[in-house]
């Protein structure tokens, strides 16, 4: 065998690999693609297991497709089929069947539909949990003396909140904890911040802690639309005020937080009032209650003074009134004794002509007693006898009216005017 | 200023104070007293509203920083 044959035999064997080697080549070289990331559309998105995520990847116009696999605790956004997004990952050919796939270690959601789409889908889930309920709400304590801010050292957002704040109420201490608001590191930064402000807010007096944030596209707000600084914002162990973003910017953590304002601006102005606005009030308070003292005073005075008057004007109304009713009462008692004399004289008056009217009637009486008198007189049987009649009566006394009352040879009185008669009864003779 | 000022408590006692005498018949020695009391109260919110700085703690510099 030549030199040159033999050369070629070993080339020939180098050129030869088993199936699995092969694959590994293949595999070690495509691993510089790994940070490429790979815009496409989602389609047959599963979830097996609660664990395992499978997914098509393909382009626009549906001419190109790539199978992606994937572990359900790298999506940090939801992702379902329709949504166009960017994975970055490992690109292998998976030994067993020969598939070649993509190994995602990240993904990002592009483009405004897929990130309103994501916005929809996370904001409904935490609603049904009761992330936003309103009951849940806390009060943010009044003039508060230590808060916590939550933003990004660099961001116009800290300079206007620490300058507002300033401006409108002074001695304030703030633990600030400096945190990424935009891109990857962002949701890693907040969640650390949250996890200090529990672990430490008992310690440094923590009353409150702000969380804010300037404006920005919707792919800016990204992080606070995340499940896991919205789960952070919830579970915090002090209320929390949000102002992410301008205006009409709405973000999960606005619905999540126990106050939202609108800018960080405005988160300042909302967690206190303006110095100048509670001077005047404490102005208008104090003045308040020295004007009622005095009022009071000046009103106690006048009374007394009105009282005494009062009373002196009492004294003498009752003087005079005692006066005439003594007056009154003396011309009573005189008109009283007339009275009683003229009583008196009515009364001797009237006796007299009672006096008078009974003696005329017992004159009168005794004149008719008299008259009476003679009357019966004239009836005395003694006077009958007079005039020639006689009364007979037996032994007895008892007067003999008619001839039966006696007997023959019964003896017999007749009584006279002058005597009695004692007779024997002869004969009895009917007239 | 002393550490137990709490400017809330202070300011809601004041409002307390003021409503007291706007709605009640009061005696006016406790009158006097609470007037004294309202016009302390006052002087130390006042003195609160001067403090013009606001103390700013950076609890770490840098991102990735592991914090204290």
């Amino acid at each position: 065998m030549t030199k040159k044959k033999q050369q070629d035999l070993f080339t020939e064997q180098l050129n030869i690999l088993t199936v699995a080697d092969y694959i590994a080549l293949i595999n070690s070289n495509l691993e510089v693609l790994s940070d490429i990331k790979v815009e496409g559309e989602v389609s047959e998105f599963r979830v097996s297991q609660g664990k395992w995520v499978t997914f098509k990847l393909k382009s626009e116009d549906g001419e190109a497709i790539i199978d992606c696999f994937t572990v359900i605790f790298k999506l940090d956004q939801p992702v379902e089929d329709g949504m166009k997004i960017r994975v970055q990952g490992r690109p292998r050919i998976y030994p067993k069947y020969g598939k070649f796939s993509i190994s995602v270690e990240d993904i990002e959601l592009a483009g405004a539909g897929s990130l309103k789409r994501a916005f929809e889908l996370t904001k409904k889930k935490l609603e049904a949990e009761g992330l936003f309920a309103p009951e849940r709400k806390r009060q943010i304590p009044e003039y508060p003396k230590t808060i916590g801010l939550i933003t990004s050292s660099g961001a116009a957002a800290y300079t206007d909140f620490v300058k507002v704040l300033e401006n409108r109420f002074g001695g304030i201490k703030i633990y600030f904890y400096n945190a990424r608001v935009q891109g990857k590191g962002a949701i890693g930064d907040v969640v650390e911040a949250f996890d200090w402000f529990d672990l430490n807010h008992k310690k440094e007096n923590i009353e409150l802690v702000v969380l804010t944030r300037g404006g920005g596209a919707m792919e800016d707000l990204q992080a606070f639309n995340s499940e896991e600084i919205a789960r952070s914002v919830f579970s915090s162990n002090i209320p929390v005020v949000c102002g992410v973003g301008h205006e009409r910017d709405e973000t999960l953590v606005d619905f999540v937080a126990d106050l939202r304002a609108s800018t960080p601006s405005n988160a300042a102005e909302l967690i206190i009032r303006d110095k100048r606005e509670v001077l005047s009030e404490i102005n208008g308070l104090a003045q308040n209650v020295e004007y009622l003292i005095k009022h009071e005073i000046e009103e106690k005075q006048a009374f007394l003074g009105h009282f005494s008057t009062r009373t002196s004007q009492f004294i003498n109304e009752k003087t005079y009134e005692m006066k005439q009713v003594l007056i009154t009462f003396s011309h009573r008692v005189k008109s009283l004794s007339g009275f009683l004399a003229q009583k008196s004289q009515q009364v001797d008056y009237l006796i007299n002509n009672n006096i008078r009217a009974i003696e005329n009637k017992l004159g009168n009486s005794i004149q008719i007693i008299a008259q009476q008198s003679s009357l019966l007189k004239s009836y005395s049987p003694k006077e009958v006898l007079k005039r020639g009649y006689s009364i007979v009566t037996n032994k007895n006394g008892k007067i003999i009216k008619n001839i039966n009352d006696v007997v023959k040879d019964e003896e017999i009185e007749t009584t006279l005017s002058d005597g009695k008669l004692i007779s024997i009864i002869k004969n009895i003779q009917n007239s | 200023m002393s550490e137990e000022f709490n400017f809330k408590k202070a300011l809601d006692e004041l409002k307390k104070i003021n409503e007291e005498f706007d709605s009640e018949e009061i005696d006016l020695d406790e009158a006097l007293k609470k007037f004294k009391r309202g016009l302390e109260l006052a002087k130390k919110c006042k003195e609160r509203l001067k403090e013009v700085e606001n103390e700013v703690v950076k609890i770490k510099e840098k991102f990735g920083e592991k914090s204290s």
